[in-house]
């Protein structure tokens, strides 16, 4: 990379209603993880043990937004981020679990727990400690603004390295020839 | 098919004999049938259809296009508030609160016995006696509480319409200033004997030297208009008389109608004799309905005096006759060619043109449509002359102009004006005082704020159809244009893209800022759906729709600013309100991590002439981003770009048929004009411009909202990599999509044994459509609902694909450009990778198969 930053720069990443393949499809990005480290330190990630999201330059975010936990992480990246980036198609549009935006909450929690065969006296949890679901699932963009957006379900490590590579020498990032996929 | 009671259907099979079993008249049948039982149930769209041997999906569709169409019960009583910004200004909302409340019902839903249903409609012209209502299609106007009371009561007790205190229904005219029309005293015919006199070439000349020009809008010179319908070829031809005022605020034609019937018809008459016309129309608008028994009788009278029918006035050959139309709720019809469609018993769909309605109209034939007062104002000139008609106004607009005046003011009503009157003198005139803002020309027309009370009305200047709305220190300007975007969101036809989602997406963001949610990011939004409505619109509707926006916000900006709760980005919905749910199913109140402060077979259509004529010499060009490209006459933009190696994108165009123009992505600049590529004819020494960052970016923006629209999730849709939505979306590096999702709840039918259809996914390219009725001659499918609501049905009163005699063989079976229509067993055959789009880009394809 021609025009290196001065300090490394500081990246969170998060998996919200997703379901780790684009953190599986980061990791796909294989040795040039090692030239990415060198340019790069993790913050809060599945990648480290760092718990809550510090100052970053670039926050990545898997998954949609499915419940009250998700918004108060993705406040916390956008709040502590200076780019943030959509990473798949669920981040991006809600994905998968959009797919239950069609079923009414209730109709959706009482089928899971209390109808479905094999359950008695089936209960929808109420632990205090399980964070509450929204009545539909959001793309990330819904909820706080998002910089970026890189489709793909989950988008290939190729096309993850291409953008990063692009943002962090200061191009706008573009995904072209193949590299660009819904699905 | 479930069964009516019998004598339903025997009152059924009377409407469809006296309409002759004519489908043209389906929409006048659906409009007749409807007051067997007050709606329409789906056997009597089924009888209908079988009745008039067109296919069910058909009736269907164009019942579902109409406001005032029922397919699901209503009410005996149906009450209609009228939801112009003026019935707001005067308190509608709480009339209809309080009407509600009193008979137990909720807003928009029946009451539980079926008596009685209470909702809102589109102005209904009374704004200069608003608040106002529909019942059962009889106006009242000057509600207030007391009157609500009385009427509460009066439903509760059935009582018949009939019944109900004759003052309620009575409509007054409010001339308020009469000018040389509305003090004209002319006995019925005078007009056309001096036209007659004069031979139609000598009277076309009067109204050649009167330079009138149209008052429904876009003022056309109606001698041009009437000249060209003249000369085009065709023995039948048409007048029609555009009653439908839909715009808000504008109420003179009521006016017109109610007291000068005599001079509209007499105008139409008079424009027969011009063209040599034997067929003539009032499109009147189903809001003017009750206007309908003494419209029918001013026309018996004329036919009695020999001022219509055959030999008109002694006249050999001139023969002539009205008949009056009636709309069913759409504004859209107001546009002419989609109130000739309507005439045609359609859905209002505004038609591409060229051709022009004056050369090819209301069933082919050369039309000419006009305003109600355009006509009127023609039996002045036959009167008088042309050049005295000239003499009044300013030197681009002739004679005098009415304004229905409504909003701030002591006295609303009518008043007439010469052309050129200033605007500070009419808001004089009608005493309004404190005036921050006036609103000209209705939704569709433009703002004025007090330092531009200067301007005059005219084409020139302030050019209007009609309305001028008045707005005083106390109202707040931001409602107003919300409103406005309220009305052209419901009355958006759904034809075209932008306009679809364009105006829906606004109305989202509009709504979004009154909810208190609203962010400097928005603005930004909003001024991006501003600019693709302006550009990519169908039709008059859609690029109108953003202007209360574009003005208020250049005018009025801090009554948007002030609404602001963010100068970044807050979401559209109460992330609180979304967990509600959540929270009442697990009677739980906390939330960890809570979100508090939340806020034709076959045939060619590669334009007209040019099939045959491949080998030719092309010697006509015109230059693509600069480059030249060939054409042969009749070729069409995309056509002969395409042909020439230089891409531009479609979805909703295909070589077998017909130009459609609904997808707008071959949108183009031709001679600094937004055009469709696809639709529109190449023409000599145009600079085209496609491949630029601007109409790039406006493609993107298109793409965008079919992607909100839909629910596109391709990572479970058998279509990836063969979807031309997607491929678009590749080429064009659509990474996001920007808006707001839709979400729409769309069912799945997998009744077919061979083929799958998911909703969820149609971009209404109507390919299916047009593939099932001109190749396959089944017309299994048809687009009903309007406006963002618009979907696909079937051919069956069923709605399962299933009971139609679809096949997978079918061309309609194997032409969606996205993943709606698919074969079952087959979805994973070629594997992701090896796709169509895989293997090459869509430009690539297209080119590729374009040169082979
Ligand atoms: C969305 C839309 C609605 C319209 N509504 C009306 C209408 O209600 N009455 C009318 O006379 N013209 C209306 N027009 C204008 C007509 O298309 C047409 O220009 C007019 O009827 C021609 O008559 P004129 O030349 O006498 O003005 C409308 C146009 C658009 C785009
Ligand atoms: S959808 Fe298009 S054609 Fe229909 S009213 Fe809007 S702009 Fe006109
Ligand atoms: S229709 Fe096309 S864009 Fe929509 S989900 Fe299927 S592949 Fe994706
Ligand atoms: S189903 Fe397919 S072909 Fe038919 S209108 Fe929708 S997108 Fe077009
Ligand atoms: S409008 Fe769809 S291709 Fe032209």
């Amino acid at each position: 990379m021609s025009t290196l930053p001065a300090r490394k720069l500081r990246v969170a990443t998060a998996s919200l209603a997703g379901c780790f393949g684009c953190h599986m499809s980061f990791l796909d990005i294989d040795e040039h993880l090692f030239e990415l480290v060198d340019i790069i330190e993790f913050d809060r990630s599945p990648l480290t043990d760092i718990k809550e999201v510090g100052p970053c330059d670039i926050g990545i975010i898997e998954g949609g937004v499915c419940n009250s936990e998700n918004v108060h992480v993705l406040r916390e990246f956008r709040r502590n981020c200076k780019t943030l980036i959509a990473l798949g198609a669920c981040a991006v549009n809600g994905g998968l679990p959009a797919q239950r935006n069609h079923i009414p909450l209730a109709e959706c929690l009482r089928e899971v727990y209390q109808f479905r065969p094999g359950l008695e006296n089936g209960q929808i949890p109420n632990d205090p400690e399980l964070p509450l679901p929204l009545d539909k699932v959001r793309p990330i963009h819904e909820v706080v603004r998002i910089d970026y957006f890189i489709p793909g379900c989950p988008p290939s490590g190729p096309a993850i390295w291409k953008f990063l590579t692009d943002l962090i020498a200061g191009r706008t990032p573009r995904l072209t020839g193949g590299l660009l996929h819904y699905d | 098919m479930s069964a009516l009671p019998s004598d339903e259907f025997a009152a059924l099979d009377g409407i469809l004999q006296r309409h002759r079993h004519d489908p043209t008249r389906l929409l006048q049948i659906l409009i007749d049938a409807q007051d067997i039982a007050g709606w329409l149930p789906a056997p009597v769209l089924t009888r209908i259809a079988a009745g008039l041997d067109i296919p069910r999906a058909r009736v269907e569709g164009v019942a579902g296009f109409y406001s005032f169409l029922y397919t699901r019960p209503v009410g005996r009583y149906r009450v209609l508030f009228s939801d112009n910004i003026t019935d707001r200004m005067l308190g509608n909302a709480e009339l209809l609160d309080a009407l509600c409340r009193k008979l137990w019902i909720e807003p928009g839903k029946m009451s539980e016995d079926g008596l009685v249903s209470v909702t809102t409609t589109s102005c209904t012209g009374l704004c200069d006696q608003g608040p106002a209502m529909l019942v059962n299609g009889q106006a009242i106007g000057q509600l207030n509480h007391r009157r609500i009371n009385e009427i509460a009561e009066m439903i509760r007790q059935q009582r018949p319409l009939e019944l109900w205190p004759a003052e309620f229904f009575q409509v007054d005219d409010n001339i308020r200033l009469k000018g040389a029309l509305l003090g004209l005293e002319m006995a019925p015919g005078e007009a056309l004997k001096a036209a007659i006199a004069r031979g139609p070439e000598g009277w076309l000349a009067e109204m050649q030297a009167s330079n009138l020009r149209g008052r429904g809008g876009a003022g056309f010179a109606t001698a041009v208009k009437w000249a060209s319908a003249r000369n085009a070829p065709g023995e039948l031809k048409v007048i029609v008389c555009n009653a439908d005022e839909g715009e808000p605020g504008t109420f003179k034609d009521r006016v017109l109608l109610n007291r000068y019937a005599d001079l509209v018809f007499e105008g139409m008459s008079l424009a027969a004799w011009a063209v040599g016309a034997g067929e003539g129309f009032v499109y009147l608008r189903g809001e003017y309905r009750y206007l309908r028994p003494q419209l029918e009788a001013v026309l018996a009278r004329r036919r009695e005096a020999g001022l219509l029918g055959k030999n008109i006035l002694g006249q050999p050959g001139f023969d002539f006759d009205i008949q009056i139309h009636l709309g069913a709720g759409a504004y859209v019809c107001g546009e002419e060619s989609a109130l000739i469609e309507s005439l045609e018993g359609k859905r209002g769909t505004p038609r591409i043109r060229p051709p022009f309605p004056v050369i090819k109209g209301y069933l082919g034939r050369p039309t000419v449509v006009n305003n109600v007062e355009t006509l009127a104002k023609t039996c002045l000139i036959a009167l008088h002359g042309g050049a005295d008609f000239a003499a009044t106004g300013t030197a681009q607009s002739a004679g005098t102009k009415l304004i229905s005046i409504s909003g701030d003011c002591a006295l609303p009503g009518i008043y007439e004006y010469p052309f050129g009157a200033q605007i500070s003198r009419i808001l004089e005139d009608c005493g309004a005082s404190d005036t921050q803002a006036i609103q000209v020309g209705g939704a569709s027309g433009i703002c004025l704020a007090s330092y531009e009370f200067q301007r005059r009305i005219a084409y020139e200047d302030v050019p209007t159809a009609g309305a001028f709305m008045i707005f005083d220190g106390t109202r707040d300007l931001f409602e107003v244009a919300r409103a406005f975007i309220h009305f052209f969101a419901h009355e958006s036809c759904g034809f075209c893209t932008p306009c679809r989602v364009g105006t829906s997406l606004l109305k989202g963001f509009m709504d979004k800022l009154a909810d208190g949610h609203g962010a400097k990011a928005d603005l930004n939004d909003i001024d991006w759906i501003d600019r693709l409505l302006k550009n990519a619109s169908h039709c008059g509707l859609g690029s109108a729709s953003p202007n209360p926006v574009i003005d208020t916000l250049q005018k009025f900006r801090p009554a948007y600013e002030r609404r602001l709760v963010s100068l970044d980005f807050e979401p559209a919905f109460d992330l609180d309100a979304a967990l509600a749910e959540a929270r009442q199913l697990t009677a739980r109140t906390s939330t960890p991590g809570g979100t508090k402060g939340a806020g034709p077979p076959r045939a060619c259509f590669r334009g007209g002439t040019a099939c045959g004529a491949k080998g030719a010499q092309m010697t006509k060009q015109f230059l693509l981003d600069g480059l030249p490209v060939p054409f042969e006459d009749g070729q069409t933009v995309l056509e002969a770009a395409r042909a020439a190696g230089h891409y531009i994108p479609s979805l909703c165009w295909h070589q077998d048929f017909p130009p459609h123009g609904s997808c707008k992505l071959c949108v183009v600049k031709a001679a600094g004009r937004h055009v469709s590529a696809c639709a529109t004819p190449a023409k000599e020494g145009w600079e085209v411009e496609s491949n630029t960052p601007e109409i790039n970016g406006e493609r993107r923006g298109l793409l965008q909202m079919l992607l909100v629209e839909g629910n596109h999730f391709c990572p479970s849709c058998e279509k990836s990599g063969d979807c031309e939505l997607q491929a678009l979306g590749y080429e064009y590096e659509v990474l996001t999509p920007r808006f707001r999702h839709f979400f729409p709840e769309r069912p799945v039918d997998a009744s077919h044994p061979d083929v799958l259809l998911d909703f969820n996914r149609c971009i209404f390219c109507e390919l299916c459509v047009r593939a099932s009725r001109d190749i396959d001659g089944k017309s299994v499918f048809a687009l009903t609902g309007r406006g963002i609501d618009k979907h696909l049905v079937v051919n069956a009163e069923s709605g399962r694909l299933a009971d139609t005699d679809f096949a997978k063989t079918d061309r309609a079976a194997n032409i969606c450009p996205v993943g709606v229509i698919l074969h079952k067993r087959v979805g994973f055959a070629v594997p992701i990778g090896e796709r169509t789009f895989d293997l090459a880009t869509i430009s690539e394809k297209t080119l590729k198969e374009g040169s082979s």
